[in-house]
This record gives structure tokens, sequence and C-alpha cells, in this order.
């Protein structure tokens, strides 16, 4: 008896494990379609990263110090937080959005961010405003503590602020990369 | 052809007809629907209709550009060509310069003006009669503030206590440059300040419908529709250059037969550069003992039976001010948005670690009971 409930514990520990991990696996394969062009199709405001295979749209204006207010946003996509700049206006553009959410509620929009943490400096980033396009490069990526603010409430000039949290599954820290345009 | 007997018949009909009217219909007070002593079969109706619409809009632009230069000097003295001792003392330079700059206040009051009826009663109708209440309300009121400001601060400080030279003098040579202090000052505060105060009216309704006939028919509605919406703008755009040159060197002292002394004086420079409180939002929406305070919300759309017209908004005025005292300040309200637990947005979630953590412990349980010896639980006859 003690070795069967023991098989039993192994197969629904394995069958959890997977339950958990399926919605990350699916994220890193090949789109079957082409999400973008869909995304061009519907949305006005969007951000296509290439190298990490993420498309979201992009929603405006969202407060980033109400938890209730971005978190409804989250779920949508990538949520500019309100106060920072569009692509064009000269300033710093904040974006955040999810690297992880619950296995159930996981989609391609509402954890673009999930692989930020693979990109290296050069890599691009487009950021599509009503047809047009902007394009940003990659110029550093930080790890930093939540109350580390200013990231968020200083304008440093024309860049683009990418950020999600950091360890994957987790809230500990944030991961900002930064990006100018070129 | 109306003839004198149709003619009066005629008036007292009308007559009649008024007196039943003012009689017996449904009246209609300021604050009371009341629906009362009407016969049986009677059909009475009440129907109140409002539509309000506020709307408030603010624009402001404020371009302030402060250009300071200040200069002092006690030095580029020169005691040459001397056939006795040579001795330079130059005076110490103390110098504040001091900007402050406030620009863009907009403050929006409007207080609650609701005309709604408080009390709506039907009773005391008669059988099968069919009496209605409809009270409906619209209220909008929508509140927009937009405030720009450029602000431009430059500084140019010069101080100098030195540049003296003695040279080709006969005897003992000193130069002694003074001490410079300075402290220069800009401070930019409450600049793009909203304070937007709706009192919103919830004015209860006291319904009432009892005492009327069998088989009446008796119905009250209230319908209110009630909508704010406020949306507030700020951009704020601040430089500030601070360049200090403060000198007590460059002395010279050249070809002098005795001996040559040369202390230069000290410099203690301090420079402030405070920006802030910038662009705060104040939004209170309630009724007046409730204070509801969103230092961060710029758009509120809530359900409010409020129906306020608006009271004339204080107007905001760009101030320059170059060096000057600061401008009046808007009070309490000013009081800056909260930085305190401030982090940057949470954007993952434990439940992953967390389910890991429990397939862990469940995997490695299940291997302790796989291949661990022992012994399964036995089962013990019960004697009857």
């Amino acid at each position: 008896m003690r070795k069967n409930l023991g098989n039993l514990l192994i197969i629904l520990s394995l069958l959890l494990l997977g339950f958990t991990y399926y919605p990350f696996l699916r994220l890193y394969l090949p789109h079957s379609s082409s999400p973008a062009v869909s995304l061009a199709v519907s949305n006005s405001f969007y951000i296509n990263i290439p190298k990490i295979n993420a498309q979201a749209p992009i929603i405006l204006d969202v407060d980033p110090f109400s938890q209730a207010v971005y978190r409804k946003a989250l779920e949508q996509g990538v949520a500019q937080a309100r106060g920072s700049a569009l692509p064009g206006e000269g300033r710093t553009i904040f974006l955040f959005a999810h690297s992880s959410d619950v296995p159930w509620r996981m989609t391609r929009y509402n954890t673009a961010f999930l692989r930020l943490g693979e990109l290296q400096l050069g890599d691009n980033i487009f950021l599509y405003k009503e047809g047009r396009e902007y394009k940003y490069q990659v110029v550093d990526k930080k790890e930093v503590w939540p109350d580390e603010v200013q990231y968020l409430k200083e304008d440093q000039g024309d860049q683009l602020i990418l950020q999600t949290c950091t360890p994957l599954g987790t809230a500990l820290k944030r991961l900002l990369v930064f990006a100018q345009p070129t | 052809m109306i003839t004198g007997k149709c003619y009066s018949r005629l008036i007292l009909t009308i007559t009649l007809t008024l007196i039943i009217m003012v009689g017996f219909s449904p009246y209609v007070q300021a604050e009371e629907l009341i629906i009362t002593g009407n016969g049986s079969d009677s059909d009475n109706q009440i129907s109140i209709s409002s539509d309000t619409n506020t709307t408030v809009e603010q624009s402001n632009n404020a371009d302030i550009r402060s250009n300071v230069q200040q200069a002092a000097d006690s030095g580029n003295n020169s005691a040459s060509d001397n056939s006795g001792d040579a001795s330079i003392q130059t005076g110490d330079i103390n110098t504040t310069t001091e900007v402050s700059n406030q620009a863009n206040v907009s403050t929006v009051d409007i207080a609650c003006c609701s005309s709604n009826p408080t009390e709506a009663t039907i009773s005391g109708n008669g059988s099968d009669s069919d009496n209605n209440i409809e009270i409906n309300s619209s209220n909008q009121t929508n509140v927009s503030i937009d405030q720009r400001a450029e602000i431009n601060n430059d500084i140019d400080v010069n101080a100098n206590t030195g540049g003296n030279s003695a040279n080709r003098n006969s005897g003992d040579v000193s130069i002694d440059s003074g001490d410079i202090e300075g402290r220069v000052e800009i401070r930019s505060k409450n600049i793009n300040i909203d304070s937007v105060d709706i009192e919103s009216c919830c004015k209860e309704i006291s319904i009432k419908v009892a005492d009327n006939g069998s088989d009446s028919d008796n119905s009250i509605k209230v319908n209110e529709d009630n909508d704010i919406s406020v949306v507030l703008d700020n951009r704020a755009d601040v430089e500030d250059e601070v360049d200090i040159d403060a000198d007590t060197g460059n002395n010279e002292a050249e070809g002098n037969s005795g001996d040559v002394s040369i202390k230069t004086g000290d410099i203690d420079f301090e420079a402030i550069i405070e920006n802030g409180p910038m662009n705060i939002k104040l939004v209170r929406i309630g009724p007046e003992e409730e204070a509801i305070i969103t230092p961060h919300e710029e758009k509120e759309e809530k359900e409010q039976p409020a129906q306020p017209p608006a009271q004339p908004p204080s107007q905001p005025a760009a101030q320059q001010a170059a060096v000057s005292a600061p401008q009046q300040p808007a009070g309490e309200v000013l009081a800056a948005a909260a930085e305190e637990g401030e982090v940057l947005p949470i954007s993952g979630d434990y439940t992953i670690l967390g389910l890991t953590i429990i397939s862990a412990l469940m995997f490695l349980l299940g291997l302790y009971l796989r291949f661990h010896p022992g012994r399964d639980p036995s089962i013990r006859k019960i004697k009857p």
C-alpha cells in the first residue's frame, strides 16, 4: 500500500508540474499565425519583440501605482505607465507587463514579458502606433528593487523602458530593459 | 351657435373640471410628490424628468525663464615696481542667489444643487385606481484641466578675489586673496496643481404606498443616471542650469628682491536645486463630510445623485519669478502626492513558485513512500 501511495504521489506531482509549466512551454513555441498582423488590424498601438517572440497590444495611460487599475489592464496586454511618454515625443516611455501569471490564466498577451530577461544588448524592439513603426535597440538591463521608483518617475530623455518581475514566478525584484531609439 | 343656456353649462363644466383637477389630482410640490384621495377607477400619473449637464474646462500654460548673472571682483590688483615692500590683501566675497517659481494652480469647486424630490407617496386612493409616480434624473458632470509649464532657470555666478600681481619690487612681497562664500538656490514648487472638489448629493427619497383600495395598481419608479468625469493632464518641463566660477588664485609675484608670500583664500560654495511638488492632482468626490482624496487618479466615473451647478473656478495665473518672493500658494490642497510605499508595478505572481514547491514535496514524499522500507498498516480482526 505504501508503494501504491508513493506511486500515486509521484504521478500526481508530475502531472501538477506539467500543468504548471505547460503554459510556459506553449509560449516558447513559434506562432501558428502572425499575431503581429492580427494586432495591427485590431490595435493602433502594440509592441513586437522578435527575439523573444513577444507581441501584445499596449494599454494606454495606466496608473502604475494603483494595483486594482493595472491588474485589470495587464490582463489584456502591456501597460503604458501614466505620466510617461508615447513614441515620438522625445521622452521616456515606460511599459510594464506580466512575466508570469496563474497557469490557467496565462495567454500570450497577458504574459508578454515572460522572456524579457533573454534580451541582450543590440536586440531590437518595435513599437507600432497608428500605422507608424518606432524601432529601439536594447542598451542596458538592470535588476532593481521594487522601491526604486525613480526609473518610473524621472524622465531621462528619449528612451524606452520595459519592466517586469524577476525571478520568473515571483514578484521579488523588477527587471528593467532600457532601449534607445534608432 | 352657443346659446346663453349652453354657455352657462359650458362655464359650469369647465369650472367643475378645474375644481376636480385641482382638488383631486396628484399635486407636485418642490420636494414632495403625493397621489392621494382619488376615486376608484381613477388613473393618476406624476412624471418628473430633469437633465443637467455641467462642464468645466481649464487650460493653463506657463512659460517662465529666469536668467541671473552675478559678478563680484575684489581681485586683479597690482603692486609692482616698488622700491620697498609690497602687500596686497583682497576682500572676502559672500554671495547668495535665490530663484523661486510657482505656476499653474487650478481649483474647481462644484457644489450640490439637487432639486429631486425627497418624498413620494401614493395613499388613500380608491379601488381599481391606477397610480404611478416616475422620477427620471440624468446628471452629467465633466471636468477637464490641462496645465503645461515650461520653466528654465539659468544662473551664472562669477566671484574673483585673485588675479593679483606684485612684480619687480625691491622689498618683501605678500599677496593674501580673500575667501569666497556663496550659495545658489533654485526652487520650483507647486507647479501644475489640480484641486477638484465635487460635492455629490446623496439625497434620500422616502417612498410610501399605503391605504389604497383593493385591486389598485400603484408604482413608484426612480431612475437616476449620474456620470462624473474628471480628466486632468499636467506636463512640466523644468530645466535648471547653474554655472559658478570662483577664483582666489592666479596671483603672480615675479622678479622681487625680498621674500615672497602668496596666500589664496578658501572657496565655499553651495548649490541647491529643488523641484517639486509638481503635477499634483487632488480629486474629491462625495458628500461634504467625507474626504476622498485620490492623488493619482485622473479620471473617475461614478454613479452619484448629484445635480450640481458649476461655481466659477478660480483662475490660475502663470507667474514669472526671476529673483523674487514666492507667489501665494493654494493652501492645504497643495500637499504633495504620497510617495511613501510607492513601488514599481507588481507584474509577477507567486502561484507558479507555490505550485512548484508543492509538486516537489509531493514527489519527494512519493519517493520516500515508494522506496523506503516500512510496514503497511496492519488490519486487526475485531472480535465479536
